[in-house]
């Protein structure tokens, strides 16, 4: 597994996390990301907004558009299903870096 | 001041969706782009330049317009049509079509290939060796299972356990000369119940255990 494959898989999960802790418009979780991986992930547009597109359809974020400083933007805001699959996705993320630790002897920041 | 609406509205392929959503998305893009814009334009101190890089970030515009369209339309799914209506009867259309092609093939051979025909027929194999061009059907059921991230390629490959076996039985029947199954199993009706059997058999057990598998389909389709 490449550093692409595992940036997609975990994007629905990076998502959520930073929806759950307050809403965000999508240019602003993509700067979140970068910032608190300290530059190591970056969301581009290719790969930020289908992968918002499709958290919404699926229902677990809505949009709702607000004006910004300039314009109007679409502010996203995590759904009922979208914490609880956000659980989930947590607790498969912690067995499974628990148990790449376990084999692998590499200790996680 | 950069229209980003207009540069959003020339470069990317048009979406296929509704109209307003598809303004929407438009709209979405473009603001992002100006927010990005303002951003570099701080850091790198030329208009121009913070440009370049901002249009750089999308790379491919066609790729991008691909991917939201794939996102809507799958979307719209429930979780049990993407991982197992969906890739079931696309792989059960792909296994009865290549079957029946096959079949129409083998009746309306050229002059130039009869000689083959007749040769396999008279060694017994006659519908047997169609039996084995089904194969690779089942290889495309299982391609486009994996594709849709049903479940991933060796799960996918399981399902097709039960064509094989009834591959194998129909080709048995055939080359020992048994009546009663290869009966059943005779040319387009026969081709298409073995075959529809087989993928049916093979994907109930992803139905049932279709749970287990949300997760890891959650992650892909959602990208």
């Amino acid at each position: 597994m490449n550093d692409r494959e595992l940036k997609k898989g975990s994007a629905p999960l990076l998502i959520l996390s930073l929806l759950e802790e307050k809403p965000c418009h999508g240019y602003s979780i993509a700067k979140l990301i970068e910032e608190r991986s300290g530059g190591k992930l970056r969301f581009h547009v290719a790969s930020l907004y289908p992968a918002l597109y499709g958290l919404e359809k699926q229902g677990m974020i809505r949009g709702v558009w607000e004006q910004g400083p300039n314009r109007r933007r679409k502010c996203y805001k995590i759904t009922a299903a979208g914490r609880k699959v956000l659980q989930e996705q947590k607790q498969t993320w912690a067995v499974f870096c628990s148990s790449v630790e376990r084999v692998t002897g590499v200790r996680y920041a | 001041m950069h229209d980003w609406d207009r540069i959003v509205e020339q470069r990317l392929p048009k979406l296929k969706l509704p109209e307003a959503r598809e303004a929407e998305i438009r709209e979405e893009l473009a603001e992002h782009f100006a927010e990005m814009h303002v951003d570099l334009l701080a850091k790198t101190g030329s208009a121009e330049e913070a440009m370049r890089q901002a249009l750089e970030e999308i790379g491919d515009w066609h790729s991008l317009a691909r991917k939201i369209r794939i996102s809507e339309m799958l979307g719209k799914l429930s979780l049990r049509v993407r991982t197992f209506w969906l890739p079931g009867l696309m792989g059960f259309a792909a296994a009865m079509l290549s079957g029946i092609a096959l079949s129409m093939m083998w009746r309306s051979m050229p002059d130039g290939g009869r000689a083959l025909r007749s040769a396999i027929n008279d060694s017994g194999l006659g519908l047997a060796f169609l039996g084995l061009l089904q194969l690779p059907a089942g290889f495309v059921a299982s391609g486009v299972a994996w594709y849709l991230g049903a479940s991933g390629v060796r799960r996918a490959c399981v399902a097709l356990f039960p064509l094989l076996v009834i591959e194998m039985a129909f080709t048995l029947t055939r080359l020992l000369g048994g009546a009663s199954l290869h009966a059943v199993l005779t040319p387009e009706p026969g081709i298409i119940l073995y075959v529809g059997t087989g993928l049916i058999a093979g994907g109930l057990p992803f139905f049932f255990r279709r749970q287990r598998l949300s997760v890891f389909t959650c992650r892909w389709l959602a990208q």
